[in-house]
């Protein structure tokens, strides 16, 4: 059976502003199991990133703070790790790949410069190891001709090869995790789906776990294995690929999946939930999407629901459903 | 290719702002009321040689014309006028006062650059604490604090009243004397060091101390505050926050992801730290007695002797459009996302 | 016409005066909280009052003169003579007090003067473009490379050594700061929406510079201002030291200490008290300009 590699228990994670306390995560309880790419949508502001961040552990005050709960690797609580025990943790055994691969690699370092550093650092081996390693790192992510682009500077990579690098980098040193923070979407349509299957191809062969956060369903539906649905700082919805887009229980899910405009069917308008996202200093009281709900009871507005059991893989928080 | 093109271009451009630093200085040389023969020989100089400036330069003929002997006779001869001062073409005084003040300039750059960088590094990485406020207190206090005033005081706390550090002057006359330098690069700093004349550098090093901190502490400020903002904005980007995820350590991180990146912009401050401390070295140098230009122009205005004033200025910003120069190369060979067309 | 271009132009002015105070007050409470800010507010407080109520603050105002008094001379500061007095006998805190209005008046003159030369110079090249902008900015280019203590230096003891002609000295090198930030906020401003639709309706060059463009380029330009103003102060005392400035018996504050720089080292009170009354005003402008652009910064905020 499969061991989980990353627990997280209570979460709570709040940023400390001139407006307010933004309760950017409230409570999130998830499982990463090894060898799954876990999903992690939502509308943008709802907390995935933040999630993200979060176990890697790098919020850091001022503004943000880990208020509460457990971010348990392999039993260990990340939480109340010093940042010296998580740099050696951070590329080791968990890595993090991040939106826009240009900005994400520094300008006046060559390609092997940086790649050579991180593997050095962690392993302690010599820079023609190192190096070595480097360019299979490369060569696994498909990458032409890795050798000659050691010595290249960001700048003169196109965007797909610069994702390739940061992915390079990030598995570099064999992480039992690799958490991709919406790791397509600078990127061109066609690039993309290259980018999509290599993060597939590397779950197979590297036997990594990957945390791909993402508000694109349409990425989802291609790469994931499980499905977490996160609305306003809460986990609404969690299951398998099948479970959510065949069998959406939360209304938020419900209303996510009706909202993609489907090739096979007839239709004039475009659906989408109404309301707005609501406000994280002074969010709803109870279920946090009662404000936006069809099925909405006076009791959605006054507890907060617990996680039921769908089926043995589909859980879901809400009273209704 | 593209490089040589680019530091070509460089050069030309730092000529074209040179022709202009020239004319400007021409410009307000021309400001003095009166005789004209004024700007390049003060009024009491000997007869004849006025008569011959009054040629040489054609004083008699219209503005454009004297321009253009003014141009000929700057490029082609080196001359600059006649110094009453010490009854000698201005050219000559500049060569010879030209090394103290070189050397005293140097001196204060390298002290504001080796304290301020790390100055500021830290008020960035520890913002909005007591070591960031501390920091930019200094930092604030050197733009604001009066050149001549700090030297004062510095000359009456450890020359004065500790005996700390000489109290002015370049080197002690006598100790010179018994030891000779043998003069090899004009520095007489240098020259002490490669002759291993020991007793004259370390003196020599002596009287640097307090009119090296004095010049440069404004340049510290300066210097300081770019490098904080400079790192505040490299901290934020995305690359800082990547290499942090990779596990690199936060201390690494700062000064060899931040750092590198932070001090490009500084670059240009550094250069702009240039103006100041060659502008200050007309308050240092008249304070501490150093024997430089900045001295030789103070005691020009009261000698009334323009020319060496006005030549002072033309050397200094002579020497700015150099450096600036040479910041746009440092610049190129830095960053590599230089490349032709972002230049100029 | 002209009456729909009014109408729309009010119309506009209302939403952009309402805009604007809302940043007013944002501004305010921001500063607020900054220490050092309002330790530069209070410091350049207490100067305007000074120079102000001067008059009436310095208990010798007629030492700041030609006043002699001899048998009191060079006595070191006691309770009647806060400050000491000087070489002939007058009182040095009055003499500093008084010297406050000297130094504001030079710090508006000289930062009047390079603002009107250099914003307007430097708007124009923003909006503009083309040649006229490379050729201001060329000619701010070389005026910036010559070091500007040296260009003042130079215009001043070639003028000839009095107040008027350092003011004017100081102020020569200095707008191409001013036209150097004015041109870069009017680039970023130029192709906003409210200007474009200004061109659109037709309204002249003139008037869109000076009425879209200009209020919106403020911010930076009155940081700098503040900035400038301590540094004109600084600058003049640094003529004054010299000695191409105001002459003596003036109670210019770089004078002074150039004159108790002969009765060092015992006479320190001379050099020391008209030093930190630099120092302390320069202090205070560059604090409040620098908190100023830190709240006024949108890329620090939240």
């Amino acid at each position: 059976m499969d061991q989980p590699v990353v627990q997280i228990r209570d979460l709570r994670t709040y940023f400390y502003t001139y407006e307010g306390v933004v309760k950017a995560i409230e409570g999130v309880d998830l499982d990463i199991m090894s060898h799954e790419i876990l999903g992690l949508v939502g509308e943008t502001g709802c907390g995935k990133s933040v999630t993200a961040l979060s176990i890697m552990r790098l919020i850091y005050y001022p503004p943000g703070k880990i208020v509460s709960g457990k971010i348990l690797l392999h039993g260990e609580d990340l939480v109340v790790k010093s940042e010296r025990e998580m740099s050696k943790i951070r590329g080791e055994k968990m890595a993090m790949i991040f939106q826009d691969p240009m900005s994400s690699l520094n300008p006046v370092k060559k390609i092997g410069e940086m790649m050579t550093e991180v593997i050095r650092l962690h392993l302690g081996v010599s820079r023609k190891e190192a190096q070595r390693r480097a360019v299979a790192s490369l060569a696994e992510t498909e990458m032409p001709d890795p050798s000659y682009v050691l010595k290249q500077y960001p700048h003169e990579l196109s965007g797909g090869m610069r994702q390739r690098v940061m992915i390079a980098t990030a598995i570099s040193l064999k992480p039992e995790l690799l958490i991709a923070d919406e790791p397509t979407t600078a990127l061109d349509v066609t690039i993309q789906a290259q980018i999509l299957r290599l993060l597939k191809k590397l779950k197979e062969n590297l036997k990594v776990a990957i945390l791909i956060i993402t508000h694109n369903l349409g990425v989802v539906a291609q790469l994931c294995d499980r499905v977490a649905v996160m609305y306003a700082g809460e986990i609404v919805e969690v299951g398998t690929v099948e479970d959510i887009f065949e069998r959406p229980a939360h209304p938020y899910t419900l209303g996510l999946i009706r909202a993609i405009p489907r090739m096979d069917e007839k239709g004039d308008r475009l659906v989408g939930i109404e309301g707005n996202i609501p406000n994280l200093i002074d969010p709803p009281t109870g279920c946090r999407f009662h404000p936006r709900c069809g099925f909405f009871h006076a009791k959605c507005r006054m507890e907060k629901p617990n996680f039921r059991n769908l089926n043995q893989s589909h859980w879901v928080a809400c009273h209704q459903r | 290719m593209e490089k040589i093109v680019y530091l070509f271009r460089r050069l030309f451009y730092a000529l074209f702002v040179l022709l202009g630093v020239i004319t400007i200085v021409f410009l307000i040389s021309h400001l003095v009321p009166g005789d004209p023969t004024l700007a390049l020989v003060g009024p009491s100089a000997p007869r004849d040689i006025i008569e011959g400036m009054r040629t040489k330069f054609g004083l008699d003929r219209p503005l454009l014309a004297q321009y253009l002997y003014y141009l000929k006779n700057l490029v082609l001869e080196q001359d600059l006028g006649f110094s009453i001062q010490n009854q000698r073409p201005v050219a000559e005084d500049i060569w010879r006062y030209f090394p103290a003040t070189f050397e005293l300039v140097t001196v204060a750059m390298f002290f504001a650059v080796l304290i301020a960088i790390p100055l500021g590094v830290l008020s960035a990485v520890k913002k909005d604490r007591w070591e960031d406020h501390l920091s930019r207190l200094i930092a604030l206090s050197g733009i604001s604090m009066p050149v001549f005033w700090l030297g004062l005081l510095l000359q009456l706390l450890f020359a004065y009243y500790l005996g700390w550090t000489p109290l002015h002057g370049r080197v002690l006359l006598d100790v010179v004397a018994r030891h000779p330098v043998t003069p090899v690069t004009g520095f007489m700093t240098l020259d002490a060091l490669l002759k291993g004349n020991w007793i004259v550098f370390f003196d020599s090093i002596k009287h640097f101390i307090l009119p090296g901190i004095t010049l440069s502490y404004p340049s510290i400020a300066l210097i300081a505050r770019m490098t904080r903002s400079s790192m505040l904005e490299v901290m934020n980007l995305d690359y800082i926050r990547a290499a942090i995820a990779l596990g690199i350590p936060r201390w690494r991180v700062i000064f060899k992801h931040a750092l590198p990146n932070a001090i490009i912009p500084t670059l240009t401050i550094i250069g702009m730290a240039y103006s100041y401390l060659l502008g200050g070295t007309v308050l240092v140098e008249t304070i501490f007695d150093w024997p430089g230009l900045g001295l030789y122009a103070v005691n020009g205005i009261f000698a009334l002797d323009y020319p060496a004033i006005v030549g002072v200025t033309l050397i200094f910003g002579f020497f700015r459009v150099i450096i600036n120069l040479l910041v746009d190369f440092c610049y190129f060979f830095l960053d590599p996302r230089i490349t032709l067309e972002s230049g100029v | 016409m002209l009456k729909a271009l009014d109408l729309l132009d009010w119309r506009d002015r209302g939403m952009e005066y309402a805009y604007r105070l809302k940043e007013f007050r944002y501004t305010l409470r921001r500063l607020r909280h900054s220490p050092l800010t309002l330790a530069g507010t209070g410091i350049i407080l207490l100067f305007f009052l000074t120079a102000l109520f001067a008059s009436w603050i310095a208990p010798h105002p007629e030492d700041a003169g030609n006043a002699v008094h001899m048998e009191a001379g060079f006595q070191p500061p006691t309770r009647n003579h806060l400050f000491g007095t000087d070489d002939m006998g007058r009182d040095v805190f009055s003499r500093v007090v008084l010297g406050s209005r000297i130094s504001i008046m030079v710090g508006c003159i000289v930062v009047f003067i390079s603002f009107a030369i250099g914003v307007p110079l430097g708007l124009i090249a923003g909006y503009a473009g083309g040649r006229i902008s490379e050729f201001i900015m060329r000619a701010a280019d070389m005026f910036m490379s010559i070091p500007y203590l040296l260009m003042a230096l130079t215009v001043a003891a070639v003028l000839g050594p009095n107040l008027r002609n350092a003011m004017i000295a100081i102020s020569i090198p200095w707008w191409p700061i001013y036209a150097r930030l004015a041109r870069a906020q009017t680039l970023m401003v130029k192709n906003e929406l409210y200007v474009r639709s200004a061109r659109a309706i037709g309204a002249s060059n003139a008037r869109i510079l000076f009425r879209h463009i200009l209020p919106n380029c403020l911010a930076p330009l009155v940081v700098q201002s503040s900035i400038q103003f301590g540094q004109a102060i600084l600058t003049a005392a640094a003529l004054g030291f010299i000695g191409i400035g105001a002459p003596p018996p003036t109670p210019e504050w770089g004078l002074m200490v150039s004159i108790g720089r002969t009765y060092m080292p015992d006479k320190w009170w001379l050099t020391f008290f008209p030093g930190m009354a630099i120092f302390i005003t320069t202090l205070g402008f560059n604090l409040f300009g620098d908190g100023l652009r830190d709240v006024l910064d949108p890329r620090l905020r939240r």
